[in-house]
């Protein structure tokens, strides 16, 4: 039962919970999954991305717990609390900067596949200038705005994700044999590739006190994780089954390549139009980045609305996203920076948690 | 009731409600006198037009002219022996604030007044012609009740009242526009709807001060959160089935004196998508009817930017058999493919505003001129190509599947910022396009309930219309304080 609520209108209903999770996770990264995992674990690619989601489970059940501990503050509250207001700023500083990374690294992702499948006389600049206007707006109107929109957008998403079941007639089944052929041992170094298509889901700690129903926030993130996996484990399975582990390694986007499976007689190339309604799933989780970024820096200098600074962000986040160039450097940038984020994010939230666990009877437990 | 025992001036009384009424206009006032012997003097007042003169000749002065034998000196409450045994209409009471007395004239009531009494009798007159019941032209469902509602407020109530006999169905009454003094009336199912956003309603009401309230949409424009936007916020209706719907859902209905369009809040955007045969036909059909609506939309909004685009920017993907003919069809003409198309799409837009305007007859002529001398004839001037004029067409024709006329003229009106967005961007443009009107659908709130919002259990009747037993909640969106529709009567083992 929905009750009109002023102060509760601006929380987020477990659906929408879930889908803005999901939203903020299933980026640009999809398009090139396959590849980054297929080098190690080759056609075993798709069980090291079942491993992958490890990591979100992980932080889903951190979460979870900072959540029942403390359910109307975030991590960047939670940290200033354990570590100091000093310390505890600038690791809140860092956390929030892997956002403003991955950001700008979607961005420039995103422009990089948009003009070489569909705006080729467009520049890079005209791009980003563009695109990033409807998505300010939409980090501009809060998280209320934002999980409806990644509610609605599902639904497209389906759509992406049921388009490619024609290559099912066209693959084979031998790309993917034998199984387990790799070694156990590179399916599991395969799995440490995932570090930026899981990443993400970071955003929990900062979301969570908008969950309207906060018991349910483990099978919102459950859930969350168990779609995701489930896509990219399909569009992985997918890439192999139909263009094999070599010939995929040839593509840059080697799932854009899916959408050859289907040929409708009015257009010559389907890519277009699924690098098309890509778009809008991108949209929506640049949106959501965006949104963490600016509500991240609100919390940490409250005297700045969210609003303020998503105008602020907007000129910053185009001059970093130009810096990352072409596909192949943008590439060589995000899979360096990422895992030591990823380990940072790791031992960020661990600490935390521990130390909250270690302090429960202190002084914390009253607020 | 309290009556006082003072003593009033039988013309002072009616001086002062000539005052307060006015001095130009159609009151009557006629005296008489009542009983014999030592008679009574009394008067009635109302106004010519609103009431219902053989009423009063039959059930007010015949009976106490002709057949009042008594003697009334000395009798205490005499207002009320009167109403009670000469006064044979139903609806008859004592009053004592003159206020009120002026309002009830103005409304067709009848008062009487009786010399030496501060009070007044109050008769339920009201009459004047209206119009009859008869079908909403504009609203038509091949199956379902023809009745539509009319311009009196009290029919309009009545039926409501007549397909909602549940004891919770309450109204509230108010007075809008210090001139026009517009009775509306709010009505709701009580223990359905959400108190909370019932009061920021009624609040939202109390704060209109205006002049004359003429339409529903006047009351619309006053409370509305979005003014500027470009999608209508409240949908109306002149069926009364489809009030008693909404009604169920837990909304509030706006029924406004002097018009047959009946408003519910809080309005949704996917109810501009629903038509009440949605609900009487087949549910393979309504799916189907509702994808159409939908793939109109699409189509209204996107095909002509698609088009702007393939041409303009991105030729190698039209197949090379298409291509030989677009060109050949392209040849010889100067204007862009945006401009003419642009221009084309002025041109219907011209002509539809004309045939809506136009009488039938002359609107007839205008389509012949327009739809087929103007085509031909832009054809042959090398204006636009075939294919061009085509979109063009599919557009309009798409736009007409829209059944609600407003959304559908605020569609049609997203075609232009599409068109040139397409024009500079490409496909960039529409995608940008159409993200920024889903944002801005995602972001838009009517009275703090969501605009544009689909959660999952709601689901059983936005795309699709499952069948009744299966709905047994109320949507989500609407808040309201009963969720139950109905038990799941025929469960599961009835499926």
């Amino acid at each position: 039962m929905i009750k009109i609520n002023k102060a509760k209108n601006d929380l987020l209903t477990p659906n929408q919970f879930t889908l803005t999770l999901k939203s903020i996770m299933v980026g640009i990264e999809i398009m090139s999954i396959p590849n980054f995992v297929m080098k190690v674990s080759k056609q075993d690619a798709w069980i090291s991305i079942l491993l992958g989601a490890v990591y979100p489970i992980y932080l889903v059940i951190i979460a979870n717990f900072l959540c029942k501990k403390f359910p109307k503050d975030n991590i960047l509250v939670l940290s200033k609390k354990c570590f100091g207001n000093f310390l505890g700023t600038i690791l809140n500083f860092i956390f929030i900067s892997f956002f403003l990374l991955s950001l700008t690294a979607e961005l420039a992702g995103y422009s990089n596949v948009f003009r070489v499948y569909a705006v080729t006389f467009l520049k890079n600049y005209q791009v980003l200038l563009t695109i990033l206007i409807p998505i300010a707006f939409v980090s501009y109107k809060g998280i209320k705005t934002l999980g409806r929109l990644n509610e609605v957008g599902f639904y497209l998403t389906i759509c992406l994700i049921i388009f490619p079941v024609g290559i099912l007639a066209y693959g084979s089944l031998l790309n993917l044999m034998p199984v387990f052929g790799s070694g156990f041992k590179n399916v599991v170094k395969g799995s440490t590739y995932t570090g930026f298509a899981y990443s993400g889901m970071e955003i929990i700690f900062l979301i969570y006190p908008f969950l309207q129903d906060r018991k349910k926030l483990l099978k919102c993130g459950f859930v969350n994780t168990a779609i995701v996996t489930f896509i990219y484990v399909w569009v992985t399975f997918g890439t192999i089954f139909y263009l094999g582990v070599d010939s995929s390694q040839k593509y840059l986007w080697p799932v854009i390549a899916l959408a050859d499976s289907i040929k409708i007689p009015v257009i010559n190339s389907f890519r277009y139009i699924f690098v098309t309604l890509f778009s809008l799933v991108e949209f929506k989780c640049i949106s959501t980045y965006y949104f963490a970024v600016s509500y991240g820096l609100n919390q940490s200098i409250k005297k700045v609305s969210a609003k303020t600074f998503t105008i602020l962000l907007y000129p910053i986040i185009i001059i970093i996203s130009m810096l990352y160039g072409n596909p192949t450097n943008c590439r060589y940038y995000v899979n360096n920076l990422t895992p030591v984020y990823v380990i940072f994010n790791l031992t960020y939230v661990s600490i935390v948690a521990v130390l909250i666990y270690l302090k429960r009877g202190g002084n914390y437990k009253k607020t | 009731m309290q009556l006082s025992s003072k003593r009033c001036n039988l013309n002072e009384n009616i001086n002062n409600i000539k005052n307060l009424l006015g001095t130009q206009n159609e009151s009557v006032i006629r005296d008489f006198i009542i009983g014999r012997g030592n008679y009574l003097e009394a008067a009635i007042i109302y106004m010519d037009g609103l009431a219902k003169k053989d009423m009063i000749d039959r059930d007010i002065l015949n009976p106490l002219m002709l057949h009042v034998s008594e003697d009334f000196i000395n009798m205490e409450n005499i207002e009320e022996y009167i109403c009670k045994k000469y006064i044979t209409v139903s609806n008859t009471y004592v009053e004592t604030d003159i206020n009120k007395v002026v309002d009830n004239i103005k409304r067709g009531k009848t008062i009487l007044l009786v010399k030496d009494s501060c009070n007044f009798i109050i008769i339920d007159t009201t009459g004047g012609v209206y119009r009859t019941i008869t079908e909403p032209e504009n609203e038509i469902a091949l199956r379902g009740p023809r009745e539509g509602f009319v311009e009196n407020l009290e029919t309009n109530i009545s039926m409501l009242r007549r397909r909602i006999k549940d004891k919770n169905l309450a109204t509230e009454k108010f007075v809008l526009g210090r001139r026009s003094q517009t009775d509306l009336v709010i009505m709701y199912i009580d223990d359905i709807v959400d108190k909370e956003f019932l009061q920021n309603i009624k609040d939202k009401i109390n704060t209109i001060d205006i002049d004359s309230v003429t339409e529903t949409s006047v009351l619309e424009q006053c409370i509305e959160e979005h003014p500027y936007s470009i999608f209508p916020q409240i949908i109306g209706t002149e069926r009364p089935e489809v009030v008693e719907s909404k009604l169920m859902e837990g909304k509030i209905a706006f029924i406004l004196s002097g018009t047959p369009y009946v408003t519910t809040y809080p309005t949704t955007f996917i109810e501009f998508f629903q038509t009440p045969e949605d609900y009487l036909g087949r549910v393979i059909q309504t799916f189907l009817t509702r994808m159409i609506r939908i793939i109109a939309v699409f189509i209204v909004v996107s095909f002509p930017a698609i088009y702007i685009t393939l041409i303009k920017f991105n030729q190698e993907l039209i197949p090379i058999d298409y291509i030989k003919s677009l060109i050949e069809s392209r040849k010889g003409i100067s204007l862009s493919p945006f401009m003419s198309l642009l221009g084309m799409q002025l041109n219907l837009e011209l002509m539809r505003e004309g045939a809506l305007r136009m009488p039938t007859k002359i609107g007839q002529s205008l389509s012949i001129v327009g739809g087929i001398i103007i085509g031909d004839a832009a054809l042959k001037a090398k204006v636009v190509s075939s294919s061009t004029l085509l979109i063009a067409g599919i557009s309009v024709v798409a736009s007409f599947a829209i059944s609600y006329y407003q959304m559908s003229v605020s569609i049609r009106l997203l075609v232009y910022p599409m068109l040139i967005l397409a024009n500079l961007l490409g496909i960039l443009g529409i995608v940008i396009g159409w993200f920024s009107i889903l944002a801005y659908l995602c972001s838009m709130e009517n009275f703090g309930v969501s605009y544009f919002s689909f959660p999952s259990s709601d689901m059983k009747d936005i795309f699709i219309r499952v069948p009744i037993w299966k709905m047994n909640k109320r949507p989500e969106v609407i808040p309201h304080n009963d969720p139950i529709r109905q038990s799941d009567f025929r469960g599961d083992k009835n499926k």
